[in-house]
């Protein structure tokens, strides 16, 4: 037994939302090739199916790239503080990918594990998010390998399984979720499909062994030189949470925000005495990569990365994470010399 | 043409005359190609240079991981070779201690890149090392400029309008700045904070005052390469600022940069013929 | 910590009568970081500055604010007095509240309210000052004249006789310049010459002046008190060390068909020439391109004729560097130039008077060539086309002067008096001659100056006609001269044998490239610019660069003399001291922030900005960077608002400062 919609009803129901007051983010064309996720103003700005995935990730509804914390008057000796208002709409993000979703839990813990981030906080409890299970990926996708797929259900409270001509089976996982749909779903027998998934092609135990004993390894400097240290793979990343806080202000009256930085950008640790502790490229992508991969999951048991691959498809420069952990895998491999440590390698991972 | 390449990559490097080869890669056949950094001439095969080949090289002869490589060859197309004119004149790279290997090309990217449609440049100009053939035809400035010509048959309110959706989406993640050859400043004025310029954080205020300053330093400077427009991940039109700018600086002083080595820098630098119509 | 003392002035009742300086007291003293804010009546005087001296004691000032007039009044001042009382001067700012809010508002309420602000503003700005010093250059007590006419020789003996070296440089073979080639001068009709020639000895013989004749500047490099000059000593053919003057080889010489350039072409010279019997030097110079020996191999007479072997066929240009602490440029003027054809596209020719066309129509200079006892006649005025002594003469002033459509709106000066000059030479040399002159004013503002024109008009009876002159014709060897006088009402129409045209002064020629290489100004016209036309009239803004004379502006004899000591005054003072002390609020820039570009040093209008390089102590190169020269920057700050890093900024007015008080405002 199954629970189904029409997709022309998934379109009214985005309506009625924005008409509502709600926001409504989802994947929308910008020009004729790049897709987005933004805020939706209309119904048939909404795309449900035909590609890979939008070229950003869904965290700029819940961590926008930029957010007032407060603001501040100065009059004499006189400081007069007032609180940023916080949004109070509810959010519906539709049609999400599961590897987008899948990164909410571990921002929830990132904005609240010894500091209970109020904005993040709203907003997160303000937000009903619906997935879309993936028919297609491409090369960059590699969530299989990271433990992944194309219908995970973490962080999701409903997800949509395309069936064809433009009907979507629906699985409600929350409360939110179910109270969404209320009085919408047909019940049915058809189940919706799911696309196979990249195919696994990174073993993180061996990544991880690397990590652990490989930190001066020339391999660092020969595979990220042609990074050119924007902040591309970061914005887009639905794990990269880094932010810098600034006061911007006009006269004597000012406020107090926080917008996104990336740890790839040259001063993101330069120190106030002018000291630059990553002062080279290679040691700023070295760290990203210990940080997703082994310093984070050392202390919280996650990774922070869940195979969306957008690194990966917005650099410039073809960088992005794979190419990396790709690159310490063969290095493993080689080093372990023989085809039998790689079959072994395989076998760990279907294990 | 990839194994002329190869050939003449190798004898750069093991005659010693070179230090690393500053070209395109593809280790995955399915991704594009992307730079490499080739350092032993054992690594020469793995050269490419295709019709993918569509990142401008140049850029990295002002950073310093790469200069530490030692003295550089670097595979240019025509457009590219430009910036290394720019660059020079700049007193950013020494013209002498490096090889530039110019490649002929009639295009790339997929689909075919914007600016390929007005290209005046199959064969790299002022390189060292010529491989394959092209012909390059002159453009006149109303193909050049025809993507900005278009555009500005809109209305003022019409322009606005789209200038404000499009930098609405910027998340100011500098990747514009950081693939331009020209963005080679050790601090850019966006991370001045002594006092602060303008906003750093992607408001849409701070957005249009980093993009025109931007388009502005780049006056006289930009080479139309491009790559700031596709290296956007937000897909923003950087492509008709610069266009803008561009145009500007040829109409008033018949100036385009990039291509005369020995041409003074427009900013910066008068001549007894400069139009003084604006003195009143 | 800042500890900022605000001090306001009365200025008697020149501020207060509009602000209220007692409310602006109170206000001010809550400002951040004021530690004391006070009122006096007259803060420039001597127990003002006692009070702020005894203010910064007591307060421990760290910074301070004069509210008072412009600092072009007493910011010296104030400077002084905190530097008397261990402040350093630089962390001393004014605000304004005289010239920019009493005398010209006079709301009270509102005034009171923009003299806050600019105490806001100044009190924002200073706390982000610099302790600053004065630079220190090293300084050659060497002077370089340029041009060697009246000017140039008066300011080159001035600083000569001071007990500096002078390097003296004059393009023509002589020194002398244009008032060695006058008849007599007004208003005195001193004989020119006689008054020139001993003070050209003088240069020629003074052991502390270096002459260089035939010589042209070439290239100036360096900065104040340390330039570098190439002087291009033309060839002479002539070794003048060897030379006596004895004339056998100009007597010799058979081409003299040569338009005299010194009788602006009224007589001829040979090859082989010295331009006056006066010259200093006295010595010959070969024309190349009239001489047949050098053109195509024939003759040498001159070498044969002389006695003491100094003709050398083979002599070549010489460059010659001179370094020297101070340039006075004194290139003096030149007459312009009538024809059709104009050295630019602003400029138009004067074709209704036939100069060029008909012989007799003639130009002041020329006039005075064929008055002077040395020219071309002996003396006797003759005029051009047949040699006959004219009986009637017509002078015309404004010729180009004071005319837009000419592109020379600008009085030229001196012509009121030297048409009146002429009328009295010419009555004296023919005694019943007529002399006209058509005129648009008489400017005549010097001592004696009115009074020798009346002597013109009633002793001499000259007719003056006070009107303009259309055209002039050629009918049966006469001139007819068409003009108007307006204070009659009628056109006149006179049949002239000889016309001179007062033709506007110019800059000499070549001066604008001369300027470039200098780094001096020039308007429009090719003057050169000073400093400041009223308070700063012989210095130029290239620090160590001084004008004087006609290449300043129109002007006669007393002024150019005048002016030539003033520049030589200003090189002396500069030469007073051991090292130059200059301004410090000049550009500097952050070496750790700049991109090497080098935009600054093209932009640079002083050239002061060099390209530099960092390099560790094993000799390897960190990192290139602009370097600003302390001793040539003049604060314009160009390279500030090129710099695309923002690397250069000026001292005293940084970014942080100005956005500082601009957010002051709130």
């Amino acid at each position: 037994m199954s629970t189904i919609i029409g997709g022309q009803v998934l379109r009214d129901m985005v309506n009625d939302w924005i008409g509502d007051g709600k926001r409504v983010g989802g994947p929308g064309y910008v020009g004729n090739h790049l897709i987005l996720y933004r805020w939706l103003h209309r119904s048939d700005e909404l795309l449900l199916e035909s590609y890979p995935r939008p070229h950003n990730s869904i965290k700029e509804f819940l961590f926008p790239s930029h957010e007032k914390l407060y603001h501040y008057k100065i009059d004499g000796q006189h400081i007069e503080l007032s609180e940023a208002v916080l949004p109070d709409a509810q959010q519906i993000i539709f049609a999400a990918r599961p590897c987008d979703a899948a990164s909410l839990p571990i921002l929830d813990h990132v904005f609240n594990w010894d500091y209970r981030d109020v904005f993040y906080n709203r907003r997160r409890s303000l937000t009903t998010v619906v997935t879309l299970a993936c028919q297609d990926h491409d090369a960059h996708c590699f969530c299989t390998s990271v433990g992944g797929g194309p219908d995970d259900e973490r962080g999701s409270d409903a997800m949509l399984f395309a069936l064809g001509q433009d009907q979507y089976e629906v699985r409600c996982f929350t409360d939110k979720g179910k109270a969404l749909f209320e009085g919408k779903l047909e019940e049915s027998t058809r189940v919706g499909k799911v696309g196979p998934g990249p195919e696994r092609r990174l073993d993180l135990e061996t990544v991880r062994e690397f990590l652990k004993t490989d930190f001066e390894s020339p391999l660092w400097e020969r595979q990220t030189l042609r990074c050119i240290g924007c902040g591309a793979c970061a914005y887009n990343c639905p794990t990269c949470h880094c932010f810098d806080i600034t006061d911007e202000k006009v006269g004597s009256a000012g406020v107090r925000m926080r917008s996104w930085d990336s740890c790839q950008m040259a001063m993101f640790t330069v120190h106030a005495s002018g000291h630059n502790p990553r002062s080279r490229q290679p040691q700023r992508q070295r760290q990203r990569i210990y940080h997703k991969f082994e310093i984070y999951p050392s202390k919280f048991g996650e990774i922070l990365c869940t195979g969306c691959g957008n690194c990966s498809r917005v650099c410039p420069v073809g960088l992005g994470i794979t190419p990396v952990l790709t690159a310490i895998q063969e290095e493993q491999a080689a080093r372990a010399g023989t085809g039998a440590a790689q079959e072994a390698g395989r076998e760990k991972v279907d294990q | 043409m990839t194994k002329q390449l190869h050939k003449v990559c190798r004898e750069l490097l093991e005659s010693g005359k070179v230090q690393v080869i500053i070209g395109y890669g593809q280790k995955d056949r399915g991704q594009p190609p992307h730079p490499v950094f080739i350092t032993s001439p054992e690594e020469v095969e793995g050269l490419v240079w295709n019709d993918q080949c569509v990142a401008n090289l140049t850029t990295y002869l002002t950073r310093k991981e790469i200069r530490a490589l030692g003295k550089p060859a670097i595979i240019v197309k025509g457009c590219d070779a430009r910036a290394i004119v720019v660059l020079q004149r700049e007193s950013q790279i020494d013209r002498s201690a490096m090889v530039v290997i110019g490649m002929a090309c009639n295009g790339v990217g997929e689909p075919r890149l914007a600016k390929c449609a007005a290209c005046d440049a199959h064969v790299p100009a002022h390189v060292d090392i010529t491989i394959g053939e092209a012909v390059s035809e002159p453009v006149d400035p109303e193909r050049r400029y025809n993507d900005l010509n278009v555009f500005m048959t809109q209305s003022t309110d019409e322009r606005m309008d789209y200038w404000q959706d499009e930098l609405e989406r910027c998340v100011r993640c500098y990747a514009c700045r950081q693939v331009c050859p020209l963005c080679y400043c050790e601090r850019c004025v966006a991370d001045k904070n002594r006092p602060v310029r303008f906003s750093t954080a992607p408001t849409l205020k701070g957005n249009y005052a980093w993009h025109i300053t931007r388009a502005f330093h780049l006056a006289g400077r930009c080479i139309g390469c491009d790559e700031c427009t596709r290296a956007c991940p937000a897909g923003i039109n950087l492509r008709l600022l610069n266009l803008s700018v561009a145009r500007a600086a040829e109409n008033a002083f018949g100036y385009r940069a990039g291509l005369d080595p020995e041409a003074e820098p427009v900013i910066g630098s008068f001549s007894t013929q400069d139009k003084e119509s604006f003195i009143k | 910590m800042a500890r900022i003392g605000v001090f306001i002035c009365w200025c008697g009742e020149n501020i207060s009568r509009h602000v209220d300086v007692e409310k602006l007291a109170e206000q001010c003293a809550h400002l951040p970081g004021v530690r004391c804010c006070l009122t006096y009546k007259y803060m420039c005087s001597e127990p003002g500055q006692n009070l702020i001296r005894e203010k910064i004691r007591e307060e421990r000032l760290n910074g301070m604010v004069v509210a008072s007039c412009s600092p072009h009044m007493h910011l010296k001042t104030f400077r002084k007095a905190a530097e008397a009382e261990g402040l350093n001067p630089y962390l001393v700012e004014m605000a304004n509240i005289r010239e920019h809010c009493s005398w010209v508002h006079h709301d009270v309420k509102a005034a009171t309210a923009k003299a806050a602000d600019l105490i806001r503003m100044a009190v924002a700005k200073v706390r982000r000052n610099h302790a600053l010093s004065p630079i220190r250059v090293p300084l050659t007590k060497r002077a370089l004249v340029i041009g060697g006419g009246v000017a140039g020789i008066q300011a080159a003996l001035d600083i000569a006789d001071a007990g500096h070296e002078v390097v003296l440089v004059e393009r023509e073979p002589s020194i002398g310049g244009k008032m060695a080639g006058l008849s007599e001068t007004f208003p005195t009709l001193d004989c020119s010459q006689c008054i020139l020639t001993p003070r050209m000895v003088e240069v020629g013989q003074h052991p502390n002046i270096r002459l260089y004749t035939y010589s042209d500047v070439e290239a100036v490099e360096g900065y104040v008190g340390n330039f570098s000059v190439t002087i291009r000593k033309r060839a002479r053919y002539v070794d003048i060390s060897k030379c006596t003057g004895c004339g056998a080889c100009w007597n010799a010489c058979p081409n003299k068909k040569t338009p005299s350039e010194f009788d602006f072409g009224m007589g001829k010279r040979s090859a082989i020439y010295v331009p006056f019997p006066q010259a200093v030097p006295a010595r010959p110079v070969i024309d190349a391109n009239a001489c047949t020996m050098l053109t195509k191999g024939k003759c040498g007479l001159c070498a044969k004729k002389c006695a003491a072997g100094a003709i050398n066929f083979k002599d070549q240009d010489e460059l010659i560097t001179e370094k020297v602490g101070a340039i006075v440029v004194a290139t003096g003027y030149k007459l312009w130039d009538i024809g059709k054809e104009q050295e630019n596209a602003k400029l138009a020719g004067y074709g209704e008077y036939g100069y060029g066309t008909y012989k007799d129509v003639i130009n002041s200079l020329q006039f005075e060539r064929l008055v002077s006892a040395s020219g071309p006649t002996g003396g006797e005025l003759r005029r051009p086309s047949d040699g006959a002594v004219p009986k009637t003469v017509v002078f015309i002033s404004c010729v180009g002067s004071r005319d837009n459509a000419k592109g020379m709106s600008y009085c030229s000066k001196i012509c009121c008096m030297y048409n009146a000059k002429h009328t009295m030479l010419y009555k004296h040399k023919v005694h019943d001659g007529q002399a006209h002159v058509f005129y648009m004013d008489i400017r005549a503002g010097g001592k004696n100056y009115d009074e020798f024109v009346r002597r013109a008009i009633e002793q001499d009876g000259a007719q003056y006609h006070r009107g303009r002159v259309s055209k002039i014709t050629e009918e049966n060897g006469k001139l007819i001269v068409r003009g108007v006088d307006t204070l009659a009402g009628e056109p006149v129409t006179i049949e002239a044998d000889l016309v001179v045209l007062a033709t506007a002064m110019r800059p000499a020629d070549g001066v604008e490239t001369l300027a470039q290489k200098l780094n001096v100004g020039y308007d429009e016209y090719g003057f050169l610019s000073e400093s400041h036309p009223k308070l700063r009239p012989v210095e130029t803004n290239a620090a160590g660069v001084f004008v004087c004379g006609a290449c300043q502006g129109p002007k006669d004899i007393p002024e150019s003399v005048a002016q030539a000591s003033a520049a030589a005054g200003k090189v002396q003072v500069m030469f007073s001291r051991e090292e130059i002390t200059r301004e410090p609020e000049i550009a500097s820039i952050d070496e750790r922030m700049c991109a090497a570009c080098f935009t600054c040093v093209r932009a640079c209008p002083y050239n002061a900005i060099e390209r530099a390089e960092i390099r560790d102590r094993a000799g390897r190169l960190i990192k290139r960077t602009a370097r600003v020269n302390p001793g040539l920057c003049m604060g314009c700050g160009t390279c500030v608002a090129v710099c695309p890093s923002k690397s250069a900024e000026l001292e005293g007015f940084t970014e942080q400062q100005v956005y500082a008080m601009v957010e002051s405002l709130g």
